[in-house]
């Protein structure tokens, strides 16, 4: 392995998890705000998502948190007498990856992208596609950011006028548009479709990347050393903290080593980048980070959709205070009517 | 100790529980719950002080940490500055250690200096605003630790590639 930019990142062909991972509480823990409240946590790995689901909502004693819960299943955990929705604005954003490299699609066309996104209505995304439980993020840095650029609105859904942009030099007459994706983003991903075919009045493919040839399809686009037969991909990138953003986001999808860039580096967003990695005062950096996103806004350089909630089903008799940006159970407890402390 | 990380008058903890987790990012999380670091993320996302009481920048290539007094690991060992160095050292040693990218290396040319037991300095070579936000990615480990597991490297022979 070597220090060049794409080797960057890890791509996890295969896990393997013990059935289970026990956290015993440390007694001597030094930080006196979040010493251990808990005994013990137990990370449950020997049972399906649907599995640990049902156990947490009809049982006690078997899971107590279950984390990812699908916006499918929000409605059951709420009427569930075992268990509480607890729901968090995320650290993932959600976007679409225009295949720039293509040759007979000239996705450098700022109208083009423009126009694209002008015809996916993002209200609706988030009411059929996440059951409410997501929010529109105007470009890649979401609204609850510490580095959000304030005044930065959503672009509308207007497809007459997406209609009326879409140039048709830009694009081949009667070639289909193909979108890809992964299992995960399925079902907005057919919701894009039919707002494009509608709005644009062109054919669209939508092509769903198996679960077992996920780590083929990402390696090509980390590698860039083929070019992708998609022309836009619905994909995510999460974020470890909600300042300095672009780090974990913008430079995923367009830095020299972004995993998910499909492009040649935009030098204007190398020239910001390199700006806000320069910035030691705190204030300072959460500005150019702004102007980064505001930046990849102005020049549509995505697809912009949206983050969804971070959504928990937990046991009544836990309290647990969710984080934005990691899994963690310093400040978690348990009542007195708890399973474990009858 | 400082007199604010008195943990003595606390009371036990109690209880347990089970989580289920099918997040990719579970192995990160299993480390966050095990591990620290000098920064940490608050609730809200913020960068903010851990093992370091802060982290002030000297210049634009120098950010100087004061540490935590009275930290101990599982095994009763301190937690000092020269944990720090070898904890630096241990992960600075691979090209990418990072399962999320190389980005968040350190510069490769960063040096650590040790001012005293509990005052650490990081020398860049260029300005490094993304610094302080990197540093959660330098977990901070005993000597039991690098010598038996080593984030695998111990077993395995490398540190990348691999959890």
């Amino acid at each position: 392995m070597d220090r060049t930019p794409l080797t960057s990142t890890w791509l996890t062909k295969h896990e393997l998890r013990t059935p289970r991972v026990i956290l015993d509480a440390f007694q001597d823990y030094w930080n006196a705000e979040r010493v251990p409240r808990l005994e013990r946590v137990v990370f449950r790995n020997d049972l399906t998502k649907q599995k640990a689901l049902d156990l947490c909502l009809s049982t006690e004693g078997n899971v107590d948190i279950v984390t990812n819960v699908p916006p499918n299943q929000a409605d059951r955990v709420q009427s569930s007498s075992f268990a509480d929705l607890v729901r968090v604005k995320g650290n993932e954003i959600i976007a679409g990856v225009f295949n720039r490299f293509n040759i007979d699609v000239d996705f450098d066309s700022r109208q083009l992208r423009l126009a694209i996104n002008l015809a996916v209505n993002r209200v609706k995304l988030v009411s059929e596609g996440f059951n409410g439980y997501a929010d529109i993020v105007p470009a890649l840095t979401p609204p609850w950011a510490f580095d959000f650029p304030e005044g930065l609105e959503a672009i509308p859904h207007l497809p007459e006028e997406a209609r009326r942009l879409f140039p048709e030099s830009a694009w081949p007459k009667g070639r289909p548009l193909v979108l890809a994706t992964t299992t995960d983003y399925k079902k907005m991903t057919y919701l894009i479709a039919d707002d494009l075919k509608k709005a644009l009045n062109i054919e669209v493919n939508v092509f769903i990347i198996p679960d077992n040839q996920r780590i083929e399809w990402m390696t090509i686009l980390a590698e860039k050393k083929l070019t992708p037969n998609w022309d836009i991909l619905i994909t995510s990138a999460s974020a470890l903290f909600l300042e300095g953003t672009p780090a974990f986001f913008h430079r995923e999808f367009f830095g020299k080593d972004g995993a998910l860039r499909a492009s040649a580096i935009p030098p204007e967003f190398s020239r910001l980048y390199t700006r806000m990695t320069a910035q030691t005062e705190r204030e300072q950096l959460l500005k150019a980070a702004e102007d980064i996103d505001r930046y990849v806004y102005n020049e549509v350089l995505a697809l912009f959709l949206v983050s969804p909630e971070s959504l928990y089903a937990v046991n009544k008799q836990v309290d647990f205070e969710p984080y934005r940006t990691t899994l963690e159970f310093a400040e978690t407890s348990v009542t007195n009517q708890h399973w474990s402390r009858m | 100790m400082d007199s604010k990380n008195d943990t003595s008058n606390l009371p036990a903890p109690k209880g347990m529980i089970y989580v289920y987790d099918p997040s990719p990012l579970n192995w990160l999380y299993v480390l966050f719950n095990s591990m620290e670091e000098l920064v940490r993320a608050d609730p809200l996302g913020r960068v903010i002080p851990n093992l370091a009481k802060k982290a002030n920048w000297v210049n634009d290539l120098t950010l100087e940490l004061p540490l935590q007094k009275g930290v101990v690991f599982q095994d009763g060992g301190p937690f000092t500055a020269r944990t720090v160095q070898n904890s630096f050292n241990q992960l600075h040693q691979w090209a990418a250690p990072h399962p999320p990218g190389t980005w968040l290396n350190l510069p490769e040319e960063t040096t650590l200096e040790t001012v005293d037991n509990y005052t650490v300095r990081f020398h860049f070579p260029y300005p490094s605003g993304l610094a302080k936000a990197k540093l959660r990615a330098v977990h901070m480990a005993n000597n039991l630790f690098f010598n038996k597991l080593g984030f695998g490297y111990v077993t395995q022979g490398s540190g990348e590639g691999h959890w």
